[in-house]
């Protein structure tokens, strides 16, 4: 380096042209490197923010060639509040503040698509300025990826935060109750790392997350019994691996759909089953479930009773001897989350019950929702005097719409199968469906953006019915957004009752 | 529950429907680690079959394969449990249809 760097001066003094020209040579060795990349996008731009070059997968992911990149400016393929927040970075980068800026970013593709990426830039300084070059590594080719991201920040921020709080009310507990200096110095010491410890918290996730998002309260459209079936699969694996009896039992109707605030209910009943699992060594854990329709108004009552054989006071006395007198912890009965459970109960109006008997404990959750009206109006026919049913299935899984096929062979009906989005597109275009079945997740695609277009382009498209079948959870983040915008949603499998209930029901609205 | 929800399938297409299930077992257990964003689609994609043939345990790891890709976390040890669960539902399909 140092002979290359005496060699570049004494040569700048004899031929003042060749210093820029070794210059030049020197960036385009630099960059020769990343030219080749095949699995970073890479791009190098001038002082003043204009792209110079772009590598073929650069090329590949942003939709331009080299010739059409070529002077184009970061603001032409930065979203724009991305990139006013990354110039005084930049600028921090070319200061020398740090060598390296790697962040989040949304590129814009040539067609419009917005590309979300880990993007890190670095500065090669020049006798005459600098260049700088970036680098882009695609995280996941979804616009989703981001809120995701946030939301498993900030489950862990509420796990961390909730462990805190616990050691806090014992460190208070013992500084309450203990007088000797060989305890008050130690819980001192461990006060003071806890409030540390949320203090960085604080400082990493500022106002931006909260977990549950308490100030911010949910209403929305949900089946809680999907909901809480999803969830029971979890803690049956939980309950076997404990070598645990598992019982579970419903009444009411699978399919009622009710407003409410599904993050809470979810939360709820995490814990009550994490609970019952943990605390009960040997037996069993029931659970039963009812969700009974108020015919009289639009209510459902969502009751919920979770039965294990382990006694409360066992579960205390498993926390540690400290515990047991006092009653605001007794109050707890087992687990740590009940605190929560009784919070959020009390958010959604609800009631809690806590009984204990002979043979273990049994917790009952009462909760009244609205039920979702629906203004559905459709005009789809499935009588024998009518027209066959024409069906579109977009799904690129053959096992699964060849079980939807033996599902409505009863039905007089004509199904045309595509597999890609864009055939469905072309499908819709040029043919008239009376139902649109769609798998949300395809091997390379994602048929969510295309349900978005048909509900803000009715008129442009011939269908009237959609359904959406898939194997996310009916609380995903996926199934949330898109809901609002078809007429059904099937959690696979699909139950055939249900499922021709629901084509039946099309007939009869 | 296999018997419940496929009582529209005559026993001929409930055994094609178990070969077919193989099958897609079959294609899992060739991806490895390094094919994590494939194996994390196709266990998605067959949650519903996976479902269907009782096969819970690994109806959890295909979620929490899913999870754990989308959120980059724990990926080794989530990959190493849900291959153990597919592992034990392809020796258990294989035994049922040599039985068959």
């Amino acid at each position: 380096m140092v002979l290359i760097f005496i060699a570049r001066l004494i040569s700048g003094f004899l031929y003042p042209n060749w210093f820029k020209f070794i210059d030049q040579l020197f960036l385009v060795l630099a960059w020769r490197h990343y030219q080749k990349s095949t699995t970073v996008a890479a791009f190098r731009c001038d002082a003043n923010r204009l792209i110079i070059d772009i590598n073929p997968l650069g090329e590949t992911l942003l939709g331009y060639k080299q010739g059409e990149i070529r002077g184009l400016g970061l603001e032409d393929v930065t979203y724009k509040e991305d990139l006013d927040v990354e110039k005084k970075l930049i600028n921090d980068l070319i200061k020398g503040a740090f060598p390296l800026l790697t962040r989040y970013k949304r590129y814009i593709r040539k067609d419009g698509k917005v590309i979300p990426a880990l993007a890190t830039l670095t500065v090669k300084r020049t006798f005459f300025g600098c260049q700088y070059f970036g680098f882009i590594q695609l995280t996941e080719n979804n616009l989703n990826y981001q809120r995701i991201a946030n939301q498993a920040l900030a489950s862990v921020s509420h796990e961390i935060r909730h462990s805190l709080q616990n050691i806090m009310s014992l460190a208070h507990y013992l500084l309450n109750n203990n007088h000797s200096p060989s305890v008050l110095n130690p819980v001192h010491s461990m006060l003071q790392s806890t409030e540390q410890i949320s203090h960085i918290l604080d400082y990493f996730y500022s106002s931006q997350f909260t977990y549950p998002p308490i100030d911010n309260r949910l209403n929305r459209p949900f089946q809680p019994y999907f909901l809480i079936e999803n969830l029971l699969i979890y803690y049956q694996v939980k309950a076997e691996e404990k070598k645990l009896k598992w019982k579970t039992s419903f009444t009411g109707t699978e399919i009622l759909e009710v407003q409410g605030n599904d993050v809470y209910l979810q939360q709820i009943i995490h814990n009550l089953l994490t609970n019952a699992i943990e605390n009960t060594n040997k037996g069993s854990v029931e659970i039963d479930c009812q969700l009974i329709e108020h015919s009289s108004d639009s209510h459902a009552l969502l009751i919920f009773t979770v039965k294990n054989t382990a006694f409360i006071n066992d579960a205390i006395k498993d926390t540690g001897s400290v515990l047991k007198d006092d009653p605001e912890l007794t109050n707890l009965t087992k687990g740590l989350g009940l605190s929560i459970i009784n919070r959020l109960v009390r958010l959604m109006k609800g009631t809690l019950r806590v009984e204990s008997f002979i043979h273990g404990t049994q917790i009952t959750l009462e909760l009244l929702f609205h039920k979702t009206q629906h203004n559905h109006t459709s005009s789809v026919m499935i009588s024998k005097n009518s027209q066959p049913l024409k069906i579109l299935i977009l799904d690129d899984d053959d096992l699964h719409v060849w079980l939807l096929k033996k599902m409505m062979v009863g039905i007089n009906c004509l199904v045309t199968n595509v597999h890609s989005v864009e055939e469905a597109r072309n499908a819709l275009l040029s043919n008239q469906f009376d139902l649109l079945i769609f798998d949300l997740s395809l091997h390379m695609d994602n048929s969510s953006e295309l349900i978005k277009e048909l509900y803000d382009h009715k008129e442009s498209y011939k269908f009237k019915n959609i359904f959406v079948v898939t194997g996310f959870d009916p609380q995903s983040d996926e199934l949330v957004s898109i809901s609002p915008l078809v007429d059904r949603v099937f959690t696979k499998p699909v139950n055939q009752q249900h499922f021709l209930k629901e084509i039946q029901g099309l007939s009869e609205s | 529950m296999f018997l419940e929800e496929t009582s529209y399938l005559t026993p001929e297409e409930r055994h094609y429907l178990l070969e077919q299930a193989r099958i897609v077992l079959n294609e899992m257990m060739l991806l490895n680690a390094h094919s994590f964003s494939t194996l994390s689609s196709l266990s998605h994609k067959h949650i519903g079959t996976f479902k269907l043939l009782g096969f819970i345990q690994l109806v959890a790891k295909a979620k929490e394969l899913n999870k754990s890709y989308r959120y980059q976390f724990n990926i080794m040890s989530t990959f190493e449990e849900f291959r153990q669960h597919l592992i034990e539902a392809k020796e258990s399909l294989d035994r049922y249809l040599l039985q068959y």
